[in-house]
């Protein structure tokens, strides 16, 4: 009876041990680790070791240092991620104008002077949909800032758009039934 | 014995929570108003005795209407007092690859519960006439569409509810881009946008307005819940 138990508990034991010594050696951060000698980073000619976090075990990444030794990246796919990460902002943009989150509104008045005319777009449907008359300052700077004629437009719009009292405000009855929004915190 | 066929209870249990949850996949769409009502405004009458003269001014007044006055009074109309995060959506079940019935909902994250309200039946959508289309497929599976058509919108009271406090009836042209990604055993919408630019006529409390602006339905983050859910 008494086997039965202590043989588990010294195997559960070690196996702890184990782990922690694992952990231990495994973790060490990049740096304490002796640099070698053909791994110089201003070596044009050597590789080089790109540290990375360490969890568990540390991983080295080797790349050819020589620009002209790395594969030409297809421009195609350059463009379609170029687009793809484009895409994805402007869902980020309409969704923190949807959800009205209270610090999001600097982040999409931020996003008014992007190169990319598809996020600028969205950033100023988002400042719309967000309602918050404090983002008029912005829209005014960017007004004053743009030279495209479409965005001037658009920005136009945009603040006759904040600037009318909304249909909540018009009925007393509904501001009631919707609290005032979350202040920005601008 | 008893312990196995616990055990084997319990491993059925979980697999057919797994199966159900894989069963049905919800794309969850934001829609979103901007709209600008133009209502009859008080009218000024001077009189000038002395020439026989009388102008009248008659001032048209505008309210903005977005997506959370629309909120505003669906909650009113639904006795909801939704936050100020209260997102409408458009939800899609998508069944084995086959679109289930969309429904427009309410969906109020602010509060520790998640409130959510089904105002399906206050919105009527409807086609007028064709759509035309700009696609690419590949090997039979749409993968760009841009469609462009003109449809019919209305914001109306439903059976059962108080009378909404504002309503509309909205016609425009609709451009809808989508772009899919094959998702498992159905097609997933994604990065899609629908922009519809609208004019019409409402009322705010009986008061007649004429309303022109836009409206949009995109997929935005999170854009697909796996397993039944919003």
């Amino acid at each position: 009876m008494r086997a039965k138990v202590i043989i588990p508990v010294l195997a559960l034991a070690s196996l702890i041990l184990l782990l922690a010594g694992l952990a231990h050696f495994g973790g060490s951060a990049p740096s304490q680790q002796p640099q070698e000698p053909g791994m110089a980073a201003d070596s044009a000619s050597a590789a080089r070791a790109i540290p990375v976090q360490p969890v568990f075990h540390q991983v080295a990444v080797v790349m050819p240092a020589q620009h002209s030794a790395l594969p030409e990246i297809d421009p195609a796919i350059m463009e379609e991620q170029r687009l793809e990460a484009g895409r994805q902002r402007v869902a980020e943009l309409r969704d923190w104008a949807t959800r009205r989150e209270p610090n999001s509104l600097n982040t999409i008045l931020s996003e008014l002077s992007n190169p990319d005319a598809g996020i600028r777009r969205a950033a100023l449907a988002a400042a719309m949909e967000f309602g918050d008359r404090s983002a008029i300052p912005a829209l005014q700077e960017a007004l004053e800032s743009n030279s495209d004629p479409q965005d001037k437009v658009s920005l136009q719009r945009a603040i006759a758009f904040l600037q009318l009292p909304t249909l909540t405000e018009a009925d007393p009855g509904l501001e009631a039934a919707m609290p005032p929004s979350i202040p920005s915190g601008n | 014995m008893i312990q196995k066929l616990k055990l084997a209870g319990m491993a059925a249990f979980i697999s057919a929570i797994a199966l159900a949850s894989q069963a049905q996949t919800n794309v969850v769409e934001s829609v979103t108003f901007a709209l600008t009502a133009f209502y009859q405004g008080q009218s000024v009458a001077v009189t000038n005795v002395s020439h026989h003269l009388t102008n009248v001014t008659q001032n048209a007044a505008s309210v903005s209407i977005a997506t959370k006055d629309i909120i505003a009074v669906l909650g009113k109309a639904t006795a909801n007092t939704f936050s100020s995060a209260a997102q409408l959506l458009r939800v899609t079940p998508i069944l084995k690859g086959v679109n289930g019935p969309t429904t427009i909902i309410i969906r109020d994250a602010s509060s520790k519960a998640t409130n959510i309200v089904d105002v399906s039946g206050f919105f009527m959508v409807s086609g007028t006439g064709t759509a035309v289309d700009n696609s690419t497929s590949t090997n039979n599976v749409l993968i760009t569409d841009t469609s462009y058509s003109t449809k019919n919108l209305s914001l109306a009271d439903q059976a059962g509810y108080p009378a909404l406090t504002a309503h509309f009836n909205l016609q425009g042209f609709v451009v809808a881009n989508l772009t899919r990604d094959i998702f498992k055993d159905g097609l997933i919408a994604s990065g899609s946008s629908t922009t519809w630019t609208v004019n019409g006529t409402g009322d705010r409390n009986g008061v007649p307005f004429v309303v022109e602006g836009n409206s949009t339905v995109n997929v935005s983050a999170p854009s697909f819940i796996v397993g039944p859910g919003y």
